[in-house]
């Protein structure tokens, strides 16, 4: 035998060529139609067979095949920004293809970038700057029981909401995440599977915290899905939970840790705000009602109808007066008792409605916005206002527990 | 096979397979039309898999019925003959190669290429014991079970193909 020979003859012949996706896909989808064809004849697998499986998915969490989605500079490059497309080509790019399923779904996290001036459309701060430093993933997320997702064209996609985002160890998951760090996402569907590119400020100056993607149904981060624990710092799924919460730990190189950059970071978001908390969920006095004046019985009625919820539940992203709600999901879910409708957040609450321009002549039923972090509360009079709080739920609070930054009337009558 | 299964089996020996496929017909659309026919056949076929063997052999054994089946076809056969094949360019490449003297050096890349294109016009029989072997890394064994002849055949075979590739080699490959 001449080794030589036949070793040049395995290499020039080594099985390289692959089939490419949208093959791998039409026999997947060919043998589905095949098997529900079939479906009478449908035997057990043999033993050797659940076995192979089974290694392959080790609890939920499996690795699965690359072909099986778009590449996400492919995902990029549908969403028109080429140079974010080649940066995920890039070595830069760090392809990580985990998939985990929880509840109805089965969620992939693609690849994820972190880098200056990445994309065509970079994104500005309020003041026109441009954000150079971000962070770039993509995700896939599919039905687990292999029906489609409607396209991102289709009426029944505006009924889907997923929330993904990136979180960060020893900072709260529900102040700190995607919706804080100037965050947004992109989505587009192929083949019934949901594509999601996202953004935000680069997190890979926290590489040296525990990183993690969340990805859960509704429109903000879930509460009830996941666990922070306060004194570890350290964030997980909750197990309980029997809907959506995948939750990957995010590979960064810890090199990139810029803890002094972090700091300065997470205080600019102004989060940590000067909140008097003596001056939360205070008890009225006895005396106090709210008081109706021939201009304004409309705003004394919406404080009133608001009081009788004191003391339900807080639940953000959310606008049941009994169940849960956030600020803005209270205002608006009051609101729309009188046939006022509000979106359900304070910024797009603020472009409604008309100015007041001073404390002084804040009445009943105004709304009471505030800045650090963003809030809204209804006045009730006397320096009082009613709103939902995190950790106290629905509760009267005296105005100025924190800096007021607006008022605004929805209500008043011009006659 | 359920869905899972099915994806299993693509990820982990779609390589070989298609590789072999690629190969086999030389030919991108035919090579694509097989691999596909290949797996479908193997879900049809899910009441005989014996899946503790070894399933890339199984998979193969499956392309090579299908491959054989069509090729009886005299349509088909017209079909191939029509169509360009993708060893055009190797072939290029191997005249080209063929021209260069001695002297001049011949990079692994164009050894390679040298090499498929000497592959490709085996006989097909040679052709496919040498595919299974060095591509398919099948014992022999394996390669006779797969292709249902006897075990010497294939040793047989083997040998005629690399005395064959030897000699169609010798100015590329020890020139």
């Amino acid at each position: 035998m001449d080794k030589k020979f036949d070793d040049a003859l395995r290499h020039a012949l080594a099985p390289i060529d692959e089939a490419d996706r949208e093959l791998n896909q039409k026999i997947l989808n060919q043998a589905e139609e095949q098997s529900t064809m079939e479906k009478r004849m449908k035997r057990r697998l043999s033993a050797a067979a659940i076995i192979a499986v089974s290694v392959l998915s080790v609890s939920s969490v499996t690795v699965y095949a690359a072909w099986k989605y778009l590449p996400s500079s492919h995902v990029a490059e549908n969403m028109r920004d080429i140079k974010l497309a080649e940066a995920f080509s890039s070595e830069q790019a760090v392809s990580v293809h985990e998939t985990q399923s929880y509840g109805e779904y089965r969620v992939t996290l693609l690849s994820i970038i972190s880098g200056e001036l990445l994309s065509e459309h970079p994104r500005c701060s309020e003041n026109g700057a441009v954000i150079a430093d971000r962070t770039y993933a993509v995700i896939a997320i599919e039905r687990a029981d292999g029906e489609p997702l409607p396209d991102t064209s289709e009426e029944e996609y505006d009924k889907l909401d997923f929330f993904a985002s990136p979180l960060i160890g020893e900072y709260n998951p529900a102040f700190y995440n995607i919706a804080s760090m100037s965050g947004n996402y992109t989505d587009m569907t192929e083949d019934g599977i949901l594509y999601r590119l996202f953004e935000c400020d680069s997190i890979e100056m926290f590489a040296d915290h525990d990183l993690y993607l969340c990805v859960s149904e509704g429109m903000f981060y879930n509460t009830d899905a996941y666990c922070y624990d306060e004194l570890t710092g350290k964030i997980s799924r909750n197990e309980e939970y029997e809907g959506l919460n995948a939750l990957f730990k995010l590979p960064l190189d810890i090199s990139k840790a810029n803890p002094e950059k972090a700091a300065e970071y997470m205080a600019s978001l102004g989060l940590e705000s000067d909140i008097l908390t003596e001056k939360l969920n205070i008890v009225p006095e006895d005396s106090f009602e709210v008081k109706v004046t021939e201009d304004n019985k409309r705003g004394a009625e919406i404080a009133e109808y608001a009081l009788q919820f004191v003391g339900n539940p807080y639940g953000w992203g959310e606008d049941s007066l009994t169940e849960g709600t956030d600020s803005s999901g209270f205002a608006k879910s009051v609101y729309e008792y009188f046939g006022i409708s509000l979106p359900h957040n304070s910024n797009g609450q603020r472009e409604l409605g008309t100015k007041v321009d001073d404390l002084e002549n804040a009445k009943p039923g105004d709304l009471i916005f505030y800045d650090t972090p963003s809030h809204v509360a209804i006045y009730i009079g006397e320096g009082l206002v009613i709103h939902a709080m995190p950790e106290i739920g629905i509760c009267i609070s005296e105005m100025d527990f924190d800096e007021v930054s607006e008022i605004r009337n929805y209500v008043t009558e011009t006659k | 096979m359920t869905k899972q299964e099915l994806e299993m089996c693509i990820d982990k020996y779609g390589r070989d397979i298609y590789s072999f496929c690629k190969h086999l017909t030389n030919n991108t659309p035919e090579a694509d039309d097989l691999y596909q026919d290949t797996f479908l056949t193997a879900v049809k076929l899910k009441e005989q898999i014996e899946y503790a063997n070894n399933p890339k052999s199984y998979f193969l054994s499956i392309a090579l019925r299908i491959w054989n089946n069509k090729k009886r076809k005299f349509a088909w056969r017209k079909r191939i003959a029509d169509v360009q094949p993708i060893a055009d360019e190797r072939d290029a490449y191997m005249s080209k190669a063929a021209e260069l003297s001695p002297e001049e050096r011949i990079t692994n890349q164009e050894k390679a290429e040298a090499i498929r294109t000497a592959v490709n016009r085996l006989p097909e029989k040679l052709k496919i014991v040498v595919l299974l072997f060095y591509m398919e890394d099948l014992s022999t064994a394996q390669i006779a079970e797969t292709m249902n002849i006897p075990t010497g055949t294939v040793l047989s075979r083997l040998y005629q193909a690399r005395k064959t590739l030897k000699k169609d080699l010798e100015d590329i490959y020890y020139g």
